[in-house]
């Protein structure tokens, strides 16, 4: 529920795989559900290791992506000024 | 009453300690008048201001026994207007009253009181005016809504009643139906008319972005988790819905979780995924392997887990804190909480 | 599109030799009526009971309720889930008034977000449902029957028993014809032109848990992979759309005669145009939800041609954000908005009432809180819940969630949680 993770004021947030496996995917194989995993962990430290001002959603590839400085957090533009 | 509406002086008798008078006194008068055949002043109650703003909570419990002694039915306390320290010193009164006195209370107060938002919750605060040139008309309503809450009757809505509202929501049957409301307010809203919304949005306060985790290749991460992962069993009986509490689970020695030995009881969403595959929730396995490729410095060894299903503020905020003080008690630099 | 329902009214039920209604009383084969439903494997035992208002009678256990409905002309009824796959919505409907077919839930492993309805006394004073007729089917499972295959057998019970009692209607002249009649949006007559143009956004459906292979919702789907679609309103009161196994604070029976639809329906030429319905459902994606919201949006704003619309969720807490998220999408679009939501708070503090705040967000309605507790008084018959004992027939607490037709998502209901 990344909108209520954005009003609450959370910092850094990372959008993952939805409510009922949120670090998972059941219909992807077991090798590929735990790439998809990693991905998001990794996302997830990228974003501790980022400075934010504001809550900020870390949307973006992460595991194609070359390194961390390509991550642009971007936030959103509707309601992170609450 | 303060010194002032106790007609003991001015502001040079605020330090003045607190004392009890048979019968109605100063703005205690007024009360009475409001009153008339339905009850009698038996006694006021004064104190200066500033004995009780420097005293707090010794100077309430001084109070609160002068009023035990009374036998009293009902507590009027002010009004206190726009008076600051008298305004917080009558809702401290008032509430303190009723929790330990199961006397019912009333006091009233200009809506920039701050008093007002400090008691509105536990107290019902009369709206009046910012001055007492009205004294009369504001003691009347302020009697008004005590005689209510004396009798025990039922307490209509905040605007009917002319008090604060104190946040807490209460059932009663409303002339139409839902659907006609909705629709007659989007008209309203479609025309440009003004309206009523029945849900107060809420509002939270920022939290301050911590600084980032400068080197996360020599940090300590920790794992938690609002999704409702327990150990088979449910040790700590943390509750499905509501939750008051959370447990902590060593994850030490542990690159893995065994599906067999851990549970779910969230009852927000389907939980069979995560029941199959509890790192759908808690992904202690990458996190490991990120361990040991040195991309993480350490995993804490404790993971933090409770249901976030119509937990009450309250309670997410109090567990959020303790969790995130034995956290940083242990010397963790970062976590990843994990929310379904 | 035009529909109209043949309205039978019923002050009486009984139970009879044959199933007639006569004189505003309607008669009951039972022993025939079971024979009808009885033809599945996987129901073992069925019990059928007669309650009636101002009776001191509890129902527990309540899975659905559903109003008596069969179309006439030979036309499938509930399409997709009872009756062959057709469109709904057109043609005459028998309809009785004042009876109504509940259901309880007898799988006692894994009973469900249940509710109960006193007949009389205080619980009676909130919902519509204590001033019918009902007749309460109890079925249990048979032996190596799955939670979702039961739910199915006891719905499509419900469903059968509804057509069975309104077909008693057929030979006779109804009491009142009722006719909803309205045009597609485009052919919205130029009389109309100076009205608000005003959809309903309709969300059937959370994910957050996903629906059995035999849970049809809309038209016998599932609605698994389902994108936000447009129906005429006149399908929704007529068999297109049922309650899903889980729908917490939601009937059929409140569906068949959707309270917003037909109120958009009597405001229809009068003070707005209305101009239809949206069908959404819940998303437990992040992406899904934010396709579903933009493209529910869109259907109001860009295909329907709406000024304002209605919403309403079913469910908790993650349909309340879905929900609010295809509003915000329609005020982004110039499309006003007002919200049907339930105070989510357990605490009873109005801070908790909400779990959104989207810009534009300012125009709710709220049907009551439902963890706010209500004591219910004792009462001589009990029907649906043999296994909870006489504590059941005594004086006990429950929540307003917990008394069937107290609080309707779908906006059936009148209370309303004042904040004090």
């Amino acid at each position: 529920m990344t909108p209520v993770a954005v009003m609450v004021g959370a910092n850094r947030v990372v959008p993952a795989a939805g409510i009922i496996h949120p670090l998972g995917n059941a219909e992807l194989s077991p090798e590929d559900e735990k790439a998809l995993r990693r991905r998001i962990v990794e996302q997830a430290l990228r974003a501790l290791a980022t400075d934010v001002a504001q809550p900020t959603v870390f949307t973006g590839p992460s595991s194609d992506r070359s390194g961390p400085s390509q991550d642009r957090p971007g936030p959103l533009a509707d309601h992170s000024d609450r | 009453m303060n010194q002032f509406f106790g007609q003991l002086g001015g502001e040079e008798k605020a330090a003045i300690g607190p004392d009890v008078v048979e019968g109605a006194v100063g703005a205690a008068r007024a009360v009475q008048q409001a009153l008339g055949e339905s009850g009698t002043v038996v006694a006021t109650v004064r104190c200066g201001d500033n004995y009780v703003a420097e005293r707090s909570d010794a100077a309430i419990t001084e109070l609160v026994s002068l009023v035990a002694a009374q036998r009293a039915d009902l507590l009027v306390a002010g009004p206190a207007f726009l008076a600051g320290r008298y305004g917080v010193a009558c809702g401290a009164l008032c509430a303190a009253v009723q929790r330990e006195l199961g006397i019912p209370a009333v006091t009233g107060m200009h809506e920039e009181n701050p008093g007002v938002d400090l008691y509105r919750r536990y107290v019902h605060i009369v709206r009046t005016s910012g001055e007492a040139t009205r004294m009369l008309d504001e003691a009347r309503r302020l009697v008004a809504l005590g005689l209510k809450l004396a009798r025990r009757d039922e307490i209509g809505a905040p605007d009917a009643e002319g008090y604060f509202p104190r946040g807490i929501t209460h059932n009663v049957v409303a002339r139409e139906h839902a659907a006609r409301r909705a629709t007659a307010m989007l008209l309203d809203k479609l025309a440009g008319r003004p309206f009523t919304s029945e849900v107060p949005l809420p509002s939270f306060a920022p939290a301050p972005a911590p600084p980032r985790v400068a080197d996360v290749r020599h940090a300590t991460i920790a794992l938690v988790t609002d999704g409702g992962l327990v150990p088979q069993g449910n040790p700590d009986r943390i509750e499905s819905l509501a939750a008051t509490r959370y447990g902590a689970y060593s994850i030490a020695e542990k690159r893995e979780l065994e599906p067999a030995q851990y549970d779910n009881v969230h009852r927000g969403y389907d939980t069979t995924y995560v029941k199959q595959d509890p790192h759908r929730l808690v992904p202690v396995d990458v996190a490991r392997e990120l361990e040991q490729a040195g991309a993480v410095g350490k995993l804490h060894e404790v993971v933090y887990s409770t249901t976030g299903v119509a937990t009450t503020l309250a309670n997410s905020e109090r567990m959020g804190r303790e969790i995130a003080a034995e956290l940083k008690a242990a010397g963790v630099h970062g976590v990843i909480l994990t929310s379904t | 599109m035009r529909l109209e329902l043949h309205w039978s009214d019923v002050r009486r039920v009984e139970a009879g030799a044959v199933t007639r209604l006569a004189a505003e009383t309607l008669t009951i084969d039972l022993v025939e009526l079971s024979r009808h439903l009885e033809s599945g494997r996987r129901l073992e035992r069925l019990r059928i009971d007669l309650a009636h208002p101002g009776e001191s009678c509890r129902i527990g256990r309540i899975a659905d309720v559903f109003a008596a409905r069969a179309k006439l002309d030979d036309v499938e009824d509930f399409p997709g889930v009872l009756g062959a796959l057709t469109r709904a919505g057109s043609g005459r409907t028998l309809a009785l008034a004042g009876v109504a077919v509940v259901v309880t839930d007898q799988e006692l492993a894994h009973p469900g977000p249940l509710a109960l309805l006193d007949m009389s006394g205080p619980g009676a004073a909130f919902t519509d449902f204590a001033h019918m007729r009902h007749v309460v089917l109890s079925a249990w499972p048979a032996s190596g029957v799955g939670r979702s295959d039961y739910l199915a057998a006891v719905r499509l019970a419900g469903l059968k028993t509804a057509v069975f009692l309104a077909r008693a209607a057929r030979e006779r002249e109804p009491d009142r014809v009722e006719v909803f009649d309205l045009p597609a949006p485009a052919r919205v007559p130029g009389a109309l032109a100076h009205l608000p143009r005003v959809a309903y956004v309709f969300q059937i459906h959370s994910h957050q848990r996903p629906t059995g292979v035999e849970e049809g919702i809309l038209y016998g789907d599932p609605v698994r992979r389902m994108l936000p679609t447009s129906v005429h309103p006149n399908e929704v009161l007529d068999g297109a759309v049922v309650r899903g196994f889980m729908g917490r604070n939601a009937t059929t029976y409140t569906i068949q005669n959707h309270p917003i639809v037909r109120t958009l329906y009597a405001e229809h030429g009068r003070t707005l145009a209305f101009v239809g319905v949206v069908l959404t459902v819940a998303q437990a994606t992040e992406p899904e939800r934010v396709r579903s919201a933009s493209m529910a949006a869109g259907m109001v704003a860009d295909i329907l041609g709406g000024d304002g619309a209605v919403f309403t969720k079913i469910g908790g807490g993650a349909p309340h954000v879905d929900m609010a998220q295809a509003a915000a999408a329609c005020e982004k679009l110039g499309v006003k908005t007002t919200l049907i939501v339930e105070d989510m708070s357990t605490d009873g503090s109005s801070e908790g009432m909400l779990l959104f705040n989207f810009p534009g967000m300012d125009a709710l309605v709220n049907v009551g809180g439902s963890q706010e507790k209500v004591s219910l008084p004792p009462v001589s018959r009990v029907i649906g819940a043999d296994d909870l004992g006489p504590a059941f027939r005594g004086e006990l607490w429950t929540t307003y969630t917990g008394i069937c037709g107290a609080i309707e998502q779908l906006g059936a209901s009148r209370l309303v949680a004042e904040v004090r």
